[in-house]
């Protein structure tokens, strides 16, 4: 790998406040859990948000003290390092409790706690009335949510990052299954947790692979210092090194430069993985290329399993089933945990591990391979969904895939930089939808909806700015990112499949990300005229609509199907009138828009027009909406100012892979942000006409011509009846098949094994019984008839007794002349 | 002409001895018996004198026969209390109704 200039080992400025910003939102959570139903059992529902919000405003504040630390510091050596204390120490490896900024975690911490906080005090409008009742555990896990979220960017060490890994899947779980009495979304946020452990696997099955590769002969090469590393020696050393600075002494390092020194080794520390991976003096990224494991490139399939949990955590093909389910929590943690942050883990995993990714173009051949099959797979799956949430979902998940793609192509900083916009505009759409839902009495099935403009003003623009940003308009920061991302791919010529160079796949990926940007244009702009546009379409119902859905027969016929959701809606059940009567009677806050529900208290279904939210909603949503437009200006092109975009620039100490890009002249690139203009445009042109104010039957026509490819896209091509085929079928077949060989051979051999030990039992029985017993008591019966017989010697008399005597006498008197 | 030497004294000795001792063993009155109880207290004084004569000298032979002779009549003596209080207990002077003993 040629570099512009050659690398030094990082230099860390200490900062030791760094573990308050994580430290803020777990104590907000202790409060809320511990406390919370006090405070809300008690009237005091207000503290309970009051301690969330806070918990996010200090986070957030805290993380601002750091970013202008961190800004002050010479590009080069922009890391921020705070360690607590040591947490274990095993032979040469040392983990400590430490967190670490540099300027792609300082990115994910702000992006965490800044939208994490205008999402806390959207869900206080929200949730207040929610009829879970259960305010004080929504904001307890959103504030753990965004704890496990923040270690899982700013732990130093992978352990603290897996350790956050697992605690959002949890967190998400929570919430997921935050209605837990419904069956169905119980059932969603557990599919969520099985999904992920699946990924999961492959994320640590990378990192010990990586762990593993980075031990071995290297030390033979003569470059390095100190002891040599021997791995049995290293397994052993349990007395060897019983703290840090022990494990330290212990550790071999490589000279690199005038007195600075790398350790080098296994190791679980990211600075001192980059280091010694990034240095080429080292050599160890060169004994990393060499390594193989049975036949396959060892760096290969470390990248492939860690993108194998990225897939897991990001949703990507094949293990993105869950995020669509997943939008059966409440709409806030879709916007916080399925949108902005969680879902973007993998991501940054990626792209925190860049130096790694680079060394294997076929590792990230795979990663934007499947980016890009994704990108497009979700987004012509969100072309015929009715639901608003599902649509944001998918087109979520399209995103990722996009990401992906940046990050797979090596435009590290442009996959981190579509993060960043993404997070902006979707969490805009999603509070926008969840906007929608609270105006529509609960409801997301855009059939139902339409002509909101006239009733949430707000909402509607704010909405219509995000879908400006998500389709890929100029002025709006989803046009920079993406454009980005698909130029890089374009441009890219390092790829390899199966260690094979593939130039042409950057193209091919291009030609598909194209695709899938006029997609996301189409069915983004057709949520907004499904919704926004028309006439107002509640209350009256869709029953025609809803009799020829060919999904409502597949979700009769399986039972299971977590995605019968809007069919259970437009029941009036008595739960829900009961809610919608509760909405008059809690105080709510910023009453003063949401004085509506207070009118139609007593409806039991759909009734009633839809109405603005109240202030904390509409407020968090110009804010989003207005960020999503303003991070524009950390991403305009080189091409157009000269000079390197912002935020490229602020990333570049993080990211360091070099990766070739073909050189093409600045024409070709505007000629490529005409195409992708254009295909936004496309996108938009056909919602415009197919769904603007909800009057052209053409896709009611349309949908009659090709019912066929309609009915297999609108069951999301089946991907989960397949997942149902391919693995839970399987695996309960399997599961019934251990448990008949449990029931029958097991139980069989275990009831063999008892009958066996009885039958020795009995036998031990007897010979208890019979002989030990009969040896005893034919002792007892020779002493007893001993006894009797000996008896008739006592008779009584004086001259028996004397016979003995001289019997006795003579016998003696005989035995003396026998002796002698 | 017979000469009279230790050997025919202690074959009376003997003699003597053996009789008592059948007589104990073999009568039924208890009379009797205390009868060959003075035959072996006898049998052993004849020895005791012969002892004396022959072998050691002295008078001490015939002192312990004597003390013997007086042992006897006290023997005699409670030996016959005896059989007056059997004879009381058991109407009978027959030492073999005295069998309560038995078993």
């Amino acid at each position: 790998m040629e570099h512009a200039h050659a690398l030094g080992p990082i230099l860390t400025a200490r900062a030791g406040y760094l573990w308050l910003i994580p430290l803020f939102p777990l104590v907000g959570a202790f409060i809320n859990f511990v406390f919370g139903w006090r405070f809300e059992r008690s009237g005091r529902k207000r503290l309970v948000h009051v301690v969330g919000v806070g918990a996010m405003a200090l986070a957030f504040a805290v993380a601002v003290c750091a970013f202008l630390q961190l800004r002050a510091l010479p590009d080069e050596h922009r890391f921020l390092q705070d360690t607590l204390w040591n947490m274990f120490t095993a032979g040469r490896v040392t983990v400590d409790l430490g967190f670490a900024l540099d300027p792609l975690s300082m990115m994910m911490v702000l992006i965490i706690t800044f939208i994490g906080m205008l999402i806390h005090v959207f869900s206080i409008g929200y949730m207040w009335d929610d009829e879970a009742k259960a305010y004080w555990r929504f904001f307890g896990w959103l504030n753990l949510f965004v704890f496990s979220m923040l270690l899982l960017v700013m732990g130093d060490n992978f352990v603290l990052m897996f350790f956050g890994w697992e605690g959002v899947g949890l967190c998400s779980y929570g919430l997921i299954s935050f209605y837990y009495t419904d069956r169905e979304k119980a059932a969603a946020g557990m599919k969520a947790f099985v999904v992920n452990r699946f990924g999961d696997f492959g994320f640590l099955a990378g990192l010990l692979l990586l762990f593993w590769g980075l031990g071995g002969a290297w030390a033979a090469s003569g470059k390095a210092h100190g002891p040599t590393y021997e791995p049995e020696a290293a397994l052993h050393a349990t007395a060897g090194a019983s703290t840090a600075a022990e494990s330290q002494a212990l550790a071999p390092t490589v000279e690199v430069g005038e007195g600075q020194v790398v350790k080098v080794g296994p190791t679980l520390n990211f600075r001192e993985l980059r280091d010694q991976v990034v240095i080429e003096k080292t050599g160890i990224a060169e004994h990393l290329k060499d390594q193989k494991v049975w036949g396959f490139a060892l760096l290969a399939l470390i990248g492939i399993c860690l993108f194998v949990g990225a897939m897991g955590k990001s949703a990507q093909l094949p293990l993105y089933v869950w995020l669509p389910d997943a939008m059966a929590g409440p709409t806030p943690v879709s916007a916080l945990i399925h949108a902005a942050t969680m879902v973007t883990a993998g991501v940054y995993m990626v792209a925190r591990l860049n130096f790694i990714f680079a060394l294997s173009p076929a590792a990230m051949a795979w990663v934007a391979f499947v980016g890009a099959l994704t990108a497009i797979f979700a987004a012509s799956i969100g072309f015929f969904q009715y639901d608003i949430k599902k649509v944001l979902a998918y087109s979520t998940v399209s995103q990722l895939g996009f990401m992906f793609i940046g990050v797979g192509v090596g435009a590290y900083w442009a996959g981190a930089y579509h993060l960043l916009t993404h997070a902006f505009f979707k969490a805009t759409l999603f509070l926008g939808s969840g906007s929608v839902i609270l105006g529509c009495h609960h409801e997301q099935d855009m059939r139902k909806m339409g002509g909101l403009k006239k009733y949430m003003p707000i909402t509607r623009w704010t909405y219509l700015i995000a879908c400006w940003a998500i389709a890929g308009f100029p002025w709006a920061s989803g046009f920079y990112s993406k454009d980005e991302i698909l130029w890089k791919a374009f441009t890219s010529e390092h790829l390899a499949l199966f260690g094979v160079p593939t130039p042409w796949l950057g193209p091919a990926i291009y030609l598909v990300g194209i695709i899938a940007a006029t997609g996301t244009s189409f069915y983004m702009f057709r949520s907004y005229f499904m919704t926004f546009t028309g006439e107002y379409r509640g209350g009256a119902g869709h029953a025609h609509e809803h009799g020829e859905d060919p999904h409502a027969s597949v979700a009769a016929a399986h039972h299971a199907d977590p995605h019968g959701h809007h069919d259970a809606h437009p029941q009036p059940d008595p739960a829900h009138g009961h809610v919608h009567a509760a909405h008059g009677a809690f105080p709510h806050v910023g009453a003063a828009a949401h004085d509506a529900h207070g009118a139609h208290g007593g409806h039991g279904a759909h009734g009633g027009l839809p109405h603005e939210s109240p202030w904390t909603i509409t407020l968090v949503l110009s804010v989003l909406a207005a960020g999503a437009v303003l991070v524009s200006l950390l991403g305009i092109p080189a091409a157009w100012t000269g000079h390197e975009p912002l935020l490229e620039e602020w990333l570049k100490p993080a990211l360091t892979a070099e990766v070739a890009f073909a050189e093409k002249p600045h024409s070709w690139e505007f000629l490529f942000q005409a195409i992708g203009v254009g295909a936004g445009a496309v996108g938009f042109l056909f919602a415009w006409l197919l769904y603007k104010d909800g009057k052209s039957t053409v896709p009611a026509a349309l949908k009659e011509r090709f019912l066929g490819i309609w009915t297999v896209v609108y069951n999301k091509y089946y991907v989960d009846e397949l997942y149902d085929l391919v693995v839970i079928r399987p695996s309960l077949a399997w599961s019934r098949a251990l448990s008949w060989f449990d029931g029958h051979i097991l139980d069989w051999l275990v009831n063999a094994v008892g009958a066996v030990t009885r039958g020795f039992a009995r036998i031990d029985g007897l010979i208890d019984t019979y002989v030990v017993d009969g040896a005893v008591n034919a002792v007892a019966v020779l002493t007893a008839e001993g006894g009797k017989s000996l008896r008739r010697l006592q008779t009584g008399r004086v001259q028996t007794y004397l016979y003995g005597a001289l019997a006795g006498g003579l016998a003696v008197i005989l035995l003396n002349f026998l002796i002698h | 002409m017979l000469h009279v030497g230790l050997h025919h004294f202690l074959v009376l000795g003997a003699l003597l001895f053996s009789l008592g001792v059948l007589t104990v063993a073999t009568r039924r009155n208890a009379v009797g018996v205390l009868m060959g109880v003075e035959l072996i207290l006898n049998g052993a004084n004849v020895n005791f004198v012969a002892f004396n004569h022959w072998v050691t000298g002295g008078i001490s032979g015939q002192v312990f026969a004597l003390f013997v002779i007086v042992l006897a009549a006290a023997e005699a003596a409670v030996g016959l209390a005896i059989v007056l209080a059997l004879f009381q207990t058991f109407r009978s002077i027959d030492v073999r109704t005295a069998d309560t003993m038995r078993e």
